[in-house]
């Protein structure tokens, strides 16, 4: 790899060197940001100066300043609630230096929840486009088959489903590419052409992550362009505390059983947070089903094969293995650590080719927990490395991370052409191994963060990423390539008042893809290239504008319009082979130019004591929106699709509301509803889901015996038909399906005991879910599943 | 305030039931093209080395245009079953030896809408030298496309046979 993190280097340094500030004489003024043990800023804490002589609140980003002073001895105190009060005392001449003052938190837990919660609210109040901060509540008790399975909760946020252990994120009826997901602002990498990889991340290592529903490239780059799903660090110990966990979870449905425990801990600057995790699940179980009708490939309008199958869908078992250290120093001018991650996944594909062939179909039925062939495993390794580190109020982040992804996919192989023996005999004995993607990945982002130049804030963002990415296998899809990309952007906040707010940025990337020639290795047999050499520029712009009007502090009112690109990937581009789970040939285009997309976002927000409602509208108009097209023609693998671009827009939004209807009963609703229309061809997009509303009734009892915290849910989910599809999709029935859920701590002498149970799909209705793999396939979605969640915190 | 904000509650959650009831449901292929096959016909009898018309009558009802037609073939000595079909007469089950594979695939005309698409194809008995394709019970797969990209698929069983019985086990 050339070095492109070194002008990145160079204009850090420049940055360092820019210290501004200066104070004029005859009076004084003491200004400077209250941050807290997490290095945040902390927004509305309150400073007095001489008991109370002086007195403010800190602004949105934790600043203060009081000018126009008497030049004298002065004793500051800054109190914020959950944290332990901070008092100093400033002579004359130290008043020109801008203060950083770093508050701990007070003993109280509870102190600590509404911490979190007034952070999630001032990242609403700020932000010009729709953000969620997620933190451990939303995670508890509350964990499906894999995260993004997790998040389908949360209004704007969907998965397309093709397994248990395997969903890809969709925000906004936009998926595959066009969604980041990020570990503390570095991309994931991974094989996300193909609809049976789902995130390589284990959903227990985390305890807080956000979620951008929106147009992103300004801080995220390429692919940003539908939204983002970031995982946030976790909270950095107290002093001298530890504490620890273990947590136990059991499924009915697919038999699962899954083992996590955690450590967290601190001995002076050095902490360390340790994770580890093991499930192991069976095949999914669908309700009353006698009879499967395989597919014919592509969703043909009449099933291939007629084939008693009983009630589950063979062959999705799986296994999950997760392990992660965070480790590092915090320091008073900030925190520098390792984030090393390691997870994997082994999943056996429903396999509905096989399934037709008796003696194969025999083997998927004699087990329900069993991976059969064709399996797959990913394993991802990460190792990345921050640093955050405080100038005054200003910050620098730099962070770095390299990540190996292996993907690989194991199937009965067959040779069609009858020319390839020996490899077939070699790539049997290589553990039947039909396709191998080893995708290496480095990272280097910087930035800047200028917090007080008269009420303007200026992040500077640069970002470079470097991709490798080598292919084996019996068979091909994706050849050999390389590439290199490096952003750099500006963002700039201005609070205009305390009701306005001005959010402003500008980016431009470039990126450099390039292709290895991959020949045919049967060259009596089709196509003698697959892929030609391949090299190719692309440069990428982005820009966001976007206005928060805040009256009050129960109100919110947003408008942001935002450019964002995407580059093509690699298998856009130069794909060549047949995706067996669709049972079709997909080929990529050379010509393709990155996805530009125009979006107009509006929010609007209230919350008095009982209520919270959100609304957030978008529009979205995408000048080439790139999708996988059905062509007429038609090869031995199967029909053709081939990549294709279009004039799209996307339209739609969100509504949720929570509402304490009595001080124990509480009420949450939510919609979710987005239109595709292919503004060219007149028809919708692929696979888009379809609106659907979300509503909550939970009851909070008394506290009884050793029981306390105690909640009962009910959960509606109600999904309408989707219609709007394109040639050879099926259109979906909506449906309607109801979960519960309690909750409970259980006191057992000193010892607590976090108690969860679920039920979901309580009435075992039978239904398909649009964006699932298993709608091609005619088969339901799982049936009822009592889930049960125990976790067991131990505290010093 | 209060009883206001019930009231709101009531109107959102009843739009949400009526935006369920308003919900269609229904789940039907309106655009694919159709096929019908006409020669050979259901449960047909094809003899090696002997040409037979391969005729089907294809339909774009959403009137774009014809694409390709694809036709393959392959044993069904396991006795699988395809689509809603009756089953035809089958032999016993048996074990495939060297079963005949081929893939058959034509461009349709694209300014078509209703077109007869015909065919005429040998079976050859020679799996090698001196080896010969197992008879016995064999699907077609039949997939069609419009220019739109619309698929369809349908499957016809038949047998197919060697007039004077198999060559590796000797006519007596």
């Amino acid at each position: 790899m050339k070095s492109p993190n070194i002008p990145a280097f160079l204009i850090l340094f420049l940055l360092l060197i820019i210290q501004p500030f200066n104070i004029s004489a005859e009076t004084v003024s003491i200004k400077g940001v209250i941050i807290n043990d997490r290095n945040e800023s902390l927004p509305a804490a309150t400073v007095q100066l001489n008991n109370g002589e002086y007195g403010m609140v800190t602004d949105l980003d934790g600043r203060f300043e009081f000018s126009g002073l008497p030049a004298q001895t002065y004793m500051l105190e800054a109190s914020y609630m959950g944290y332990e009060s901070y008092i100093i005392l400033i002579e004359p001449d130290q008043v020109s230096e801008p203060l950083a003052i770093r508050m701990e938190p007070s003993e109280l837990l509870l102190q600590e929840v509404q911490v979190a919660e007034s952070r999630r609210q001032i990242a609403r109040r700020v932000n010009s486009i729709s953000v969620e901060h997620l933190q451990e509540d939303f995670f508890a008790g509350n964990k499906a088959g894999n995260l993004m399975r997790t998040l389908r909760r949360i209004p704007g946020v969907h998965s397309m489903d093709a397994g248990t252990g395997m969903s890809k994120p969709m925000i906004r009826g936009l998926g595959f590419y066009r969604v980041v997901f990020a570990q503390n602002g570095i991309k994931q990498s991974g094989q996300h052409w193909s609809n049976h990889t789902g995130i390589s991340i284990d959903q227990h290592a985390i305890s807080q992550m956000e979620i951008i529903k929106g147009p992103s490239s300004l801080r995220y780059g390429s692919d940003a362009i539908g939204g983002v799903i970031n995982i946030l660090p976790a909270s950095i110990p107290g002093e001298d505390q530890w504490e620890a966990n273990v947590s136990l979870t059991a499924k009915s449905n697919t038999e699962w059983l899954g083992a996590s425990t955690g450590f967290s801990g601190r001995s002076g600057d050095f902490y360390v947070h340790l994770n580890a995790s093991h499930n192991r699940f069976g095949d999914f179980r669908v309700p009353d089903t006698d009879v499967f009708l395989l597919p014919a490939p592509a969703g043909a309008a009449e099933a291939t094969h007629e084939v008693e199958l009983g009630d589950h869908a063979h062959n999705t078992a799986g296994e999950e293995t997760g392990v992660s250290l965070v480790t590092g120093i915090v320091r008073p001018w900030g925190n520098s650590y390792f984030d090393m991650r390691f997870h994997s996944i082994e999943n056996g594909f429903f396999d509905y080719i096989g399934l037709q062939h008796e003696s194969q179909r025999a083997e998927h039925m004699a087990s329900t927990r069993e991976i059969n062939l064709p399996y797959q495993k990913v394993s991802d390794y990460a190792i990345n490395h921050f640093t955050n580190r405080y100038f005054g109020e200003n910050k620098l982040e730099v962070a770095f991370g390299y990540q190996l992804n292996t993907s690989t996919e194991h199937s009965i192989l067959t040779d069609r052409t009858g020319n390839r023996f020996e490899d077939l005999i070699y790539y049997r004995a290589k553990d039947n191994l039909e396709l191998q993607f080893d995708l290496h990945h480095l990272t280097a982002n910087a930035s800047y963060s200028f917090r007080n130049v008269d009420r303007h804030q200026f992040d500077l963002i640069i970002n470079t990423s470097y991709e490798q990415n080598k292919t084996d296998g019996f068979s091909h899809i994706l050849p050999d390539y390389q590439r290199t990309s490096a952003g750099a952007g500006v963002i700039h906040r201005y609070e205009l008042s305390p009701e306005w707010i001005i959010n402003s940025g500008l980016r431009v990337d470039y990126h450099l893809a390039n292709m290895e020639e991959s020949l045919n290795p049967d060259p009596a047999y089709g196509d003698s290239i697959f892929n030609p050499d391949f090299e190719e520029n692309y440069l990428g712009t982005a820009f966001s504008l976007g206005v928060n009007y805040l009256p009050g502090s129960s109100q919110i009112i947003k408008a942001h319009i935002g450019k964002s690109f995407r580059v093509p990937a690699i298998y856009e581009l130069g794909a060549y082979g047949l995706h067996r789970h669709e049972g079709r040939f997909e080929r990529g285009d050379l010509d393709i130019k990155p996805e530009e997309a125009w979006q107009l976002d509006l929010g609007y927000e209230i919350e008095s004591d009982a209520l919270h409602l959100m609304l957030s509208p978008f529009v979205n108009y995408f000048t080439n929106y790139l999708f996988l097209n059905p062509t007429p023609e038609l090869r031995p693998e199967g029909q053709v699709y081939q990549y294709h671009q279009n004039k799209a827009l996307l339209y739609g939004g969100e509504v949720s509301l929570e509402y304490d209807w009595t001080e124990r009963i509480h009420i949450q609703a939510g919609i979710e509803y987005v239109y595709a229309l292919n503004l060219d061809l007149k028809r919708s997009l692929p696979f888009t889901s379809p609106m659907s509303a979300i509503t909550g009734v939970e009851y909070a009892f008394e506290d009884r015996g050793i029981f306390r915290n105690i909640h009962l849910g009910l959960e509606g989910l109600w999904v309408g038909a989707q219609t709007n599809t394109v040639p050879n999709e099926l259109n979906t029935p909506g449906y309607f399906s109801l979960n519960m859920h309690a909750s409970a701590v259980m006191q057992l002498g000193k010892q607590e005991l976090n108690l969860t149970l679920r039920v979901n799909n309580a009435l075992d209705n039978r239904y398909y879910d649009h964006v699932s793999f298993y709608r091609r396939m005619r088969i339901p979605e799982p049936g009822r599943d009592v889930q049960l969640f125990v976790q067991i915190p131990i505290n010093k | 305030m209060k009883k206001y904000l019930r009231g709101t509650m009531l109107l959102f959650i009843a739009s949400l039931l009526m935006f369920w009831a308003c919900a269609e449901d229904e789940d039907t292929v309106v655009l694919q093209p159709t096929v019908e096959v006409l020669s050979p016909e259901y449960c047909d009898t094809i003899w090696f080395d002997e040409p037979f018309t391969f005729r089907i009558r294809v339909t774009d009802p959403g009137k774009k245009g014809l694409g390709a037609v694809s036709f393959d073939t392959h044993h069904n000595f396991n006795h699988h079953t395809h689509g809603s079909h009756l089953p035809c007469d089958m032999d016993p089950k048996k074990e495939a030896v060297r079963p005949f594979e081929n893939v058959w695939i034509y461009d349709l005309p694209d300014a078509e809408t209703d077109y007869i698409f015909e065919k005429e194809v040998t079976i050859p008995s020679a799996a090698g030298e001196d080896t010969y394709h197992d008879y016995g019970d064999y699907h077609f797969h039949i997939y069609v496309t419009n220019s739109q990209g619309y698929q369809t698929f349908t499957t016809l069983d038949y047998k197919l046979i060697y007039r004077e019985g198999h060559p590796d086990d000797p006519w007596e």
